[in-house]
């Protein structure tokens, strides 16, 4: 292990670039208030949001490279010490020096190949029947689960006959890998047609549970291979099942983080959004503008012989324009139009905030992760010595549980964790109230209720209910007090009905 | 290590996969909360039921005085009354109590400035009026389970002379306890923001802080259950349990921010600073008999935050009643399926005397004549 880079750097290097990324967008956002703030609104929107775009996607493919070149890393050290390899028909043919006329009966037949034609043929099976699913999700029924249950298990069965093949090459977990990604699509999709409720949402959670648990299967595969026949990991081996390149995918699989490519998709929503806006802004000002010039051509006309006429013209032209055109098209005043990028701007900026709070997140629980596998790794797998023999990948998988349990639990206790998980709501709250600003700013002109309308309605019925309720128990109050004070006989059922409130709502049955 | 092969491995747990799938499409509902019951009294979404015990007839009524269930807003009361064999209400019924229990129902926008007051002074006290009319009586035995259990304490509180005996069940109270991970998070929640941003906070958002509990357990958990899915049985059970956990209301944001703000960043409660429609709530007005019951590995209510309560109280005659389970556990664990309800019962009926109010209204009238 010394030899290597430490797997904690990889996690280092991932959060250096992050917030390199997000400086950048820092920078453009300065950029594009500076535009913003000598008018040119083009420009501090193309700013704005174009370069976060390109600065995120330059994180992303930077991301890319450096577990491309981890992974490389990893694939020299697999190859030293699995020299053996080189001799695998499989391995040279796809490496382009295959000799596919070799007569060893091994080359009959290359799985791998015969995986892809397998995975193929059960996705052209499975796409009409998604399409028959998915437009039929709300009477989803029965029976249209049961041809793709069937046809699952024919594919399992059909698998299990190309693993035991595959095992003659000893690259089952190409095979196995490639198997369980090309059907985790489907399940995703059928999951869809479940009836709603909890058994959708448990079978959701399984599907997330086994692609963990078969991640990890297939991370510790050669350890545990090696294992089976009573020998100790080498150092390359323990060192391959350690690195993050591989194990990252994990964790973000166990906390649904947000992969590039999801940011990548909203920041590009985002910046659609924002185009639509400029775009919907423009036309609707370049309207106005044409109005207003038709308009004002002919009150200059009518000034020129009766202006105290004109004026009047002007008067009722306005007045019928904002009752008539202003409430119904939203056409963006200045001022509007301001305040829209003004919270746009906030927007942004609160981006930027929430994206590096959350690498900041993500780089503690990363670097947890890491800490959790390497105490999994050496008690587990770093053995053959004094160690007993786990019997099973299931005992494995709860020591991986327990042990990162234990882990978090330490890591989750601690204040910075819990000032950066509120910081992480407090943002998000922010995000979600610049948004909804933005889109009350949209809609101020259309006879439509905003969120601050129905606060603003619910606040007065809440203050008004609790007003009524005082009175009521206060009413009570005195009603009880004068009957006991009155009482000259014990008190009934008369008595008691008097201060229910079963008089003062309807509701009691 | 095993002799099954890794493929072979993956194999079987994508066999399971498929297998549970068939054996989910199935089910179309989960029941829950089948006890037989009447809704007596609502106001907008809050109800009040009544139980009916019929199945075992007419029960020898151990304890008189009617018993008010108070669940917490953070999920849905039917874990009270998950399953029949696994039923606090059906437990009580048939030890010979009278249940009535609060549903708070699923707040919508117009319930954003809904306060703690208004749930405490307002609801639960309309809640208890109704009862005290229906049955002709002056106090109620109050039982609240965790958040639940908070607000009975508050109402306790306010209005002693309401409640014959008082019940809390992993009850939180001192919050200012250094233990659970929800008590260290809400500390750095900036809960003004958020109900200013949400109004209702969103169920979403307080399940994504549950999962975080325990996030790996959970994991092994829906590993566990795959194996399970295909005895009907076994899979109901699980997915009863499911459909309460992902069950989750909204939270009234003028209530969450009174309950966050005062209770969990500034301890209010146990520290005589909270103030409910202008009355301060003192603890030490709690004149009534308490027993407080605590799951001892409890990670949402850490025991020693519960524990305090007995501390604070007014009253001499007080009990702390530990069960060995979580914060679920002690409801629905086959052991404290056996602890619990029988001593609720047990410790009720010692003190089932004649209802305090109507005594003193008694002694008052005795007096004038």
């Amino acid at each position: 292990m010394s030899q290597q880079t430490s797997p904690l750097n990889f996690y280092t290097e991932w959060l250096q670039r992050q917030n390199a990324a997000i400086a950048s967008w820092n920078e453009s956002v300065q950029q594009a208030a500076h535009a913003f703030a000598e008018g040119d609104i083009k420009k501090a929107l193309k700013i704005g949001v174009g370069a976060y775009m390109d600065a995120y996607s330059a994180a992303a493919e930077q991301h890319s490279a450096l577990t491309r070149q981890a992974t490389e890393q990893i694939e020299a050290v697999a190859k030293n010490t699995i020299g053996s390899m080189s001799n695998n028909p499989w391995i040279s043919m796809e490496n382009g020096s295959g000799d596919s006329t070799s007569t060893s009966p091994q080359t009959a037949v290359n799985p791998l190949h015969m995986m892809q034609q397998w995975s193929s043929s059960i996705m052209q099976m499975a796409q009409p029947w998604l399409q028959i699913l998915n437009q039929n999700l709300p009477q989803a029924q029965r029976g249209i689960f049961e041809p793709w249950i069937q046809m699952m298990e024919t594919g399992t069965s059909s698998l299990s006959m190309l693993v035991q093949l595959a095992k003659l090459y000893e690259q089952w977990q190409y095979v196995a890998h490639s198997w369980s990604a090309s059907v985790q699509k489907m399940y995703s999709s059928v999951a869809e047609a479940l009836p709603a409720g909890a058994a959708r949402d448990t079978f959701r959670n399984m599907l997330s549970s086994t692609t963990v648990y078969v991640k990890l299967l297939e991370l510790w595969a050669p350890l545990i291979e090696v294992m089976k026949q009573g020998k100790a990991p080498t150092q390359e081996q323990i060192y391959e099942a350690l690195h993050p390149s591989k194990y990252k995918p994990v964790i973000d699989t166990v906390f649904e983080f947000m992969i590039p490519e999801q940011m990548h998709a909203l920041y590009r929503q985002l910046q659609t959004f924002a185009q639509s806006l400029n775009i919907a802004g423009n036309q609707a000002v370049r309207v106005l503008l044409m109005q207003m010039e038709q308009n004002a051509r002919m009150i200059f006309a009518m000034m020129a012989h009766n202006p105290e006429a004109a004026l009047n013209v002007y008067t009722t032209l306005m007045s019928a324009y904002q009752q008539a055109i202003s409430s119904m098209s939203a056409l963006p005043m200045t001022q509007r139009q301001s305040e829209m990028l003004h919270t746009v701007q906030h927007l942004l900026e609160h981006l930027s905030e929430y994206a590096k709070t959350v690498a900041t997140y993500q780089h503690m629980l990363y670097t947890n992760g890491q800490k959790a596998l390497e105490k999994i790794t050496e008690s587990a797998f770093a053995v053959g010595r004094s160690k007993k023999a786990l019997s099973s990948f299931d005992e494995l998988f709860k020591i991986w549980v327990e042990t990162n349990e234990h882990v978090f639990h330490q890591l989750f206790k601690t204040k910075d964790y819990a000032a950066v998980q509120g910081k992480l709501a407090h943002i998000h709250a922010s995000l979600y109230k610049d948004f909804e600003h933005l889109f009350e700013i949209a809609l101020k002109d259309f006879p439509i209720v905003t969120r601050s309308h129905i606060d603003e309605l619910a606040k007065t019925v809440a203050e008004l209910k609790h007003k009524v309720r005082q009175m009521e128990k206060q009413k009570d109050a005195e009603a009880t007090t004068i009957e006991d004070a009155a009482t000259v006989q014990p008190k009934g059922q008369k008595g008691a009905a008097q201060s229910s409130p079963t008089k003062r709502k309807s509701s009691v049955r | 290590m095993q002799a099954v092969s890794i493929p072979e491995h993956i194999i079987t747990v994508h066999h399971q996969l498929v297998q549970s799938l068939n054996a989910l499409q199935e089910v179309h509902d989960v029941p829950v909360g089948l006890s037989e019951k009447e809704c007596v009294w609502e106001d907008g979404h809050v109800r009040l039921y009544r139980f009916w015990h019929k199945a075992h007839g007419k029960q020898e009524q151990r304890v008189r005085i009617p018993i008010l269930l108070v669940y917490a807003l953070v999920n849905r009361p039917y874990m009270l009354d998950l399953q029949p064999d696994r039923s606090l209400v059906q437990q009580l019924l048939r030890l010979g109590a009278d249940v009535y229990m609060i549903d708070w129902g699923y707040p919508s926008r117009f319930d954003r400035y809904v306060t703690l007051d208004d749930y405490i002074s307002g609801f639960i006290d309309d809640a208890v009026e109704v009862i005290r009319q229906h049955r002709n009586i002056s106090t109620v035995n109050l039982v609240g389970v965790c958040q639940g259990g908070t607000f009975s304490v508050i109402y306790a509180a306010l209005f002693p002379h309401k409640v014959q005996n008082l019940v809390t069940i992993a009850t939180p109270i001192d919050f200012s306890v250094h233990e659970g991970l929800l008590f260290e998070w809400a500390k750095e929640i900036d809960v003004h923001a958020m109900v200013d941003a949400f109004g209702i906070i969103p169920a979403e958002v307080l399940n994504a802080g549950f999962i975080m509990l325990k996030p790996f357990a959970r994991l092994q958990k829906y590993m566990s259950a795959l194996s399970i899915m295909h005895d009907r049985e076994k899979r109901m059970n699980f997915l009863r349990m499911e459909q309460w956990i992902f069950d989750s209301p909204g939270q009234p944001g003028e209530c969450y921010r009174q309950f966050i703000s005062d209770l969990y960043q500034q301890n209010s409660l146990v520290r005589g600073m909270l103030r409910l429609g202008g009355r301060v709530v003192r603890l030490a007005n709690i004149s009534m008999p308490v027993l407080n019951v605590i799951a001892t590995e409890d990670h949402i209510v850490p025991p020693r935050s519960s524990r305090a309560l007995n501390k604070y109280v007014g009253t001499e005659d007080k009990e702390i009643y530990e069960i060995q389970g979580g914060h679920i556990g002690i409801f629905v664990g086959s052991k404290a399926q056996q602890q619990l309800a029988p001593k609720v019962i047990e410790w009720l009926s010692c003190r089932d005397g004649e209802s305090r109010s109507i005594a003193r209204r008694k002694k008052r009238r005795s007096t004038r004549r």
